[in-house]
């Protein structure tokens, strides 16, 4: 497993470089390429064009280009200035970094506890007699449209209500908690449902799956108390399938994020890449799609580590060790 | 299990039939603008009322639901046949063919792939014909990962080593003897990315990047709709509950098929 996560991060830079490769050749096919935000000035005449031009590199071949990009972004973490604002990139990045953890951490938090709550109780409720309301529910999940659902929960609890902030982050000194916690209920929810409706189904037919174990009758001889059984026992085995699950949804985070980030005018980098592709900001939507890339593959080797924690299985010498505890069963 | 798949069924049908049979079934014509009520809430002329332009919700609700569809569908078949051909490729030649594609399938699945699908369409411009091959383009590592697996394990057995000694070619292994065994898993698979297109694509068209007007799809009609939220909300609500209900009726079927499938597979 060790070995798995150098991989994991050895694989990373040819991956980062692909994507780069990828959305690098993608930006510059657009109609107008990089110049056209500044072409797009009815005052700008040819000459002012290809000086612009010029000014940028954007008169060398796109091979030279991108080695010229990728030599000041990968050996300098310089990501160069945005077309729009003549600010650094990764200054306004990560100005919106926080926001974006905050919204992220909250969505995996709500999911994680609502959902885990909801898988324990249902499968202790008899797996068969809530399978069919407990599928339905969970498959809503995974249907619903996420800017549908933001949508209506800004018409329900702020425009028909009034009691939730339609949108916005509350930041600074003077604001309390609570404050914070209100902007950050209605797009954290939101982010949290497709999370929450997988993790929820895994970890119940894992939970099902596992109370029905040889173990877990083992537990109960031994006289445990049910709670132990269930909470200790039955739910350690049935986390592990279902983290699994969660993390290889992390790149769909960030699809939640810019929708999310855009619906509810949440301050991100979902939200400001947006605006950058809107503006044809090609500087600040390159190092976006880097920034996102390399924070999924931090996030996906976090998941790695996570798994070997709570499976002895993937420890060094503990493969042996659970294989052996078996046999003693 | 039965009604998990009747149910869903017939909603998809009877939606299916209402988008085809739009031209028959809607009040107006597709674009048209009644300068009248713009914005308007429902009436007796406009069901569901119009939209910011004044074009008539309703009208415009059935017409989505071709466009919107017909992507889905489209994306669906390119992500089969992509999935397909390197599936079979990694199962059947295996080797060198193997780690490539089983790399390829690691690389779509661990990077940003929407925010760069997002710039693709931007680049694309509106070509309504390239949104499928984005979205099948990218979602077809389900497939292939069913394919290959299926194919090594099957590869080995009676009938395919049959084959081989009756002298049939590579090619007529894979598709008349190998695709089939392998068929069921993949419809399955198939019958999600319906659901799972549909939402992407709606999506892009609601970020103003995907399908543009004034063809409709629902997830274009939603784009700016926000804007309009507190005025016509049913404007905002309609083309978004079509979609969930839709992509329900998708993933209920998938979830209806698949417990079939598994219960066959047991009872073997």
């Amino acid at each position: 497993m060790g070995s798995s996560i150098i991989k994991r991060l050895a694989m990373a830079v040819p991956l980062v470089v692909l994507v780069s490769i990828v959305t690098f050749t993608l930006l510059h096919l657009a109609p107008g390429g990089p110049a056209g935000v500044v072409s797009g000035n009815p005052k700008a005449t040819g000459e002012d064009i290809s000086r612009i031009r010029e000014n940028y590199g954007l008169d060398r071949p796109l091979p030279i280009q991108y080695l010229m990009w990728s030599r000041q972004v990968f050996l300098r973490f310089d990501f160069g200035r945005s077309y729009v604002t003549g600010r650094p990139v990764s200054a306004m990045i990560a100005e919106r970094v926080p926001a974006t953890l905050e919204l992220m951490g909250a969505a995996l938090l709500l999911a994680v506890g609502v959902g885990g709550v909801l898988a324990v109780v249902s499968a202790l409720r008899g797996g068969d007699r809530t399978d069919g309301f407990f599928t339905i529910v969970t498959t809503a999940g995974i249907s619903v449209p996420v800017f549908w659902l933001g949508l209506i929960a800004i018409y329900i609890f702020s425009i028909r209500l009034g009691l939730l902030p339609a949108g916005g982050r509350a930041v600074g000194d003077g604001v309390s908690l609570a404050e914070r916690l209100r902007h950050l209920a209605l797009p954290a929810s939101v982010l949290s449902i497709a999370w929450l409706a997988t993790w929820s189904r895994y970890l119940r037919s894992g939970l099902i799956e596992s109370l029905g174990g040889s173990y877990i009758r083992t537990a109960r001889a031994k006289g445990l108390a049910e709670r132990t059984v269930v909470l200790k026992h039955a739910l350690r085995g049935a986390v592990l399938p279902a983290v699994t699950v969660l993390a290889m949804q992390i790149p769909a985070l960030f699809t939640g994020a810019v929708i999310t980030e855009t619906v509810f005018a949440w301050p991100g980098m979902g939200r400001l890449f947006y605006e950058g592709l809107q503006r044809q900001d090609y500087t600040r939507v390159l190092g976006i799609v880097v920034i996102a890339s390399i924070m999924i593959i931090l996030m996906n080797t976090a998941g790695d580590v996570l798994n070997m924690i709570l499976d002895p299985r993937t420890r060094p010498g503990g493969e042996a060790a659970a294989r052996g505890g078996g046999e003693a069963r | 299990m039965k009604r998990m798949i009747f149910w869903p069924a017939i909603m998809l049908v009877l939606i299916i039939a209402v988008s085809a049979f739009a031209p028959m079934l809607s009040p107006w014509q597709r674009d048209a603008i009644d300068l009248d009520s713009i914005a308007a809430p429902p009436s007796g002329t406009h069901p569901l009322g119009t939209d910011s332009l004044g074009r008539d919700v309703m009208t415009r609700l059935l017409y989505g639901g071709r466009f919107t569809l017909m992507v889905a569908f489209l994306s669906v078949a390119v992500a089969l046949a992509v999935g397909i051909v390197l599936g079979s490729a990694a199962g059947w030649v295996g080797g060198a063919a193997d780690r490539i594609v089983s790399l390829t399938i690691d690389f779509f699945l661990s990077v940003p792939v929407f925010l760069v699908m997002l710039v693709a369409a931007s680049a694309a411009g509106g070509k309504i014909w390239l949104i499928p091959l984005l979205i099948g383009g990218t979602s077809w590592m389900e497939t292939a990962r069913i394919v290959r697996s299926r194919f090594r394990q099957i590869r080995e057995e009676g009938f395919v080593e049959a084959a081989r000694a009756a002298g049939a070619s590579g090619p007529w292994i894979v598709f008349r003897h190998m695709l089939p065994q392998a068929a069921g898993a993949v419809l399955v698979a198939a019958t999600a990315g319906l659901a799972g297109a549909m939402l992407v694509e709606s999506a892009l068209s609601f970020l103003g990047f995907g399908v543009q007007p004034p063809v409709p799809t629902w997830g274009n009609m939603m784009h700016g709709a926000w804007l309009t939220l507190r005025t016509s909300p049913l404007a905002a609500f309609a083309p978004g509950l079509m979609i969930f209900i839709t992509c329900l009726g998708f993933n209920l079927l998938c979830e209806g098929y698949r417990r079939v499938l598994a219960k066959e597979r047991g009872s073997v």
